[in-house]
């Protein structure tokens, strides 16, 4: 019924993101709610996907800048 | 994902239920022994590494402030996500992360706990210094795991009858080789218990799914190996057409130093 996908999405709640850091350089983190995804601000800028409400903060399972389009 | 990782996502996929009904891992008398050793007074934030499908976070969660729950394999945290709703447990949030590489920043918590899981670990001095870095000066680190006896043949045989039984399982250490690497990561050893996990019947425990009975046969083989002098230090109990054992298990409080 037209609800945006954005708040359907579970929150990632700012608690949460006040800890988070990227598990490959430790850089802070940032969500994207629109694209469901935590993104490294700091020097590898991978990001991280958020599957079921839960965050997936794998090395091995982020995008790194190269395989952006 | 290297193969370890890839093993032991396959292995806990395959065995998510077989975990969230296994009553060593949801009423083992270590849960106490951990909740003992951490003495929670209401306010900590608790970091549970390898939850598995939750049971030490349950057990922490009505007496701490916050805890976040880490896991390898996404389908064991869906399994705790559901188990922590039946329990109306809101102070819980769960991600997929590795013990080895953990998503938190420097000193995030109070306390620290990983029940019966380091030995699915690729890499346990970098899960340790992981464990310290995200810990509070003074922070608690509080761990149980299955280890092996004090004893060269028997550390063989036991990680021997482990992998034959899990290929996900890596290596158990005697508690000796816990303290050096405890120690050597800074912490201080503050207590210890040694005590055996509750006794599981053999073949419950060997023929799981995935395991041929050929399998299950080679590990019954490996048991008739050990010396009846042996026997007592896995709690062996024999009985007609079944027996019982116990892994030996390690509880350890350690503390990271006020000062760093």
């Amino acid at each position: 019924m037209g609800v945006p996908l954005s708040t359907q999405a579970q929150e990632i709640s700012n608690e949460l993101l006040e800890i988070l850091a990227c598990p490959a350089c430790k850089g802070d983190i940032e969500y994207n709610q629109e694209n469901q995804k935590l993104i490294c601000i700091g020097q590898c800028r991978r990001r991280y996907p958020i599957r079921g409400g839960i965050p997936v903060m794998l090395i091995g399972e982020a995008e790194t800048p190269t395989d952006e389009t | 994902m290297d193969q370890i990782h890839d093993a032991v996502r396959q292995q806990f996929s395959q065995h998510a239920e077989y975990y969230a009904q296994s009553k060593v891992h949801s009423e083992g008398e270590t849960l106490g022994v951990l909740v003992d050793f951490a003495e929670p007074t209401g306010t900590e934030k608790v970091l549970d590494i390898a939850t598995g499908t939750g049971f030490t976070a349950f057990a922490f969660a009505p007496k701490v402030a916050h805890v976040t729950a880490t896991d390898l394999t996404p389908a064991m945290l869906d399994q705790a996500e559901a188990l922590a709703g039946e329990r109306g447990l809101q102070n819980i949030d769960f991600q997929v992360a590795s013990a080895e590489a953990l998503p938190f920043e420097d000193e995030s918590f109070d306390l620290v706990t990983c029940r019966i899981a380091p030995h699915h670990f690729r890499e346990v001095p970098q899960f340790l210094s992981e464990t310290h870095r995200v810990l509070r000066p003074g922070g608690l680190f509080c761990m149980v795991d299955s280890v092996c006896p004090e004893s060269e043949q028997l550390i063989e045989w036991q990680n021997r009858v482990e992998k034959l039984r899990d290929h996900s399982h890596v290596w158990g250490y005697p508690p000796s080789q816990w303290r050096e690497m405890i120690e050597g990561t800074g912490f201080t050893i503050e207590n210890e218990v040694h005590t055996h996990n509750a006794l599981q019947p053999f073949s419950w425990w060997a023929d799981r799914p995935g395991n041929s009975p050929e399998r299950v046969r080679q590990i019954r083989a490996a048991f008739d190996e050990l010396a009846p002098e042996e026997e007592p230090i896995f709690a062996i109990r024999r009985e007609t057409g079944e027996f019982y054992f116990a892994w030996p298990m390690y509880c350890v409080k350690a503390r990271k130093s006020t000062s760093s």
